[in-house]
């Protein structure tokens, strides 16, 4: 592997996708994957704080170069953080190894077009 | 006498782990199950998700779907390259074949028992120590 990546997993209320992925396509992501799950919530902490919280969750998988993971981390704590409906976590896992993802395509053109012409 | 029992690190080779997680499009989930499987995995936890990307993408594509089928697995790190093999071959014959795939390594496990039943030691390991010789099978 050429490039470090990093898996950003980020788990946000149901519905809320949106949020996480318009944050992290400005930051500089591409695509996502979406997985549906539930969360388990403490119920005495509810009681107590008074807040509710939504069990259903969607868990959102985005890959991204590892230069512009913070970006895209801050990115979505801000578009989709806990103080957002969303209320969103999100954290970024190390990538040892990865397949499907051109990272040739990453590469400035320029820079493409300088090395075509001292081959 | 009795036999001082060695702790399991020090009587076997330990494999080190990756956790896999492979992505593709709705339908081809059994197949990477299958290579998976075939490839050393004990289990294999199949998932349906969505992908993001605009629908105008896909079309481009020539796939119309959003639809994904996601794959997760744990398995020896030194079965991966065969398997990052296999998957590149897969991921560029056509658009509708194409996916991701990564891996992440596991810092720890809880227990042997969750050690022999990932690495499948079932399968391909054994003792260190071990004075049986492999029978060989008959071809």
């Amino acid at each position: 592997m050429n490039k470090p990546f990093v898996a950003i997993i980020s788990i946000v209320n149901r519905g809320y996708t949106d949020l996480v992925m318009e944050a992290a396509k400005q930051a500089g992501a591409r695509g996502g994957t979406v997985l549906t799950g539930r969360g388990s919530g403490n119920k005495e902490a509810e009681a107590f704080f008074g807040i509710t919280v939504t069990p259903e969750k969607e868990i959102v998988l985005i890959l991204v170069p590892k230069a512009i993971s913070d970006a895209v981390l801050s990115a979505i704590n801000d578009g989709a953080g806990m103080n957002t409906k969303g209320m969103g976590i999100a954290f970024s896992l190390p990538v040892s190894d990865l397949v499907g993802i051109a990272q040739e395509e990453d590469e400035p053109k320029e820079e493409k077009a300088n090395e075509r012409e001292t081959a | 006498m009795e036999k001082t029992k060695l702790p399991y690190d020090q009587s076997h080779r330990i494999a080190s782990l990756v956790f896999v997680l492979v992505v593709v499009s709705k339908g081809q989930g059994p197949s990477i199950e299958t290579l998976l499987k075939k490839a050393g995995a004990y289990a294999v936890y199949s998932l349906h998700a969505k992908g993001t990307a605009p629908n105008d993408f896909y079309a481009v594509l020539g796939s119309g779907s959003l639809d994904k089928d996601v794959e997760i697995s744990v398995i020896r790190e030194d079965a991966w390259p065969g398997i990052k093999g296999v998957l590149q071959d897969r991921f560029s014959v056509s658009p509708l074949s194409a996916g991701i795939a990564f891996t992440v390594k596991l810092d720890s496990l809880a227990g042997v028992s969750i050690y022999k039943m990932l690495s499948n030691t079932r399968r391909f390991e054994h003792p260190v120590d071990s004075k049986k010789k492999r029978r060989k099978t008959r071809e």
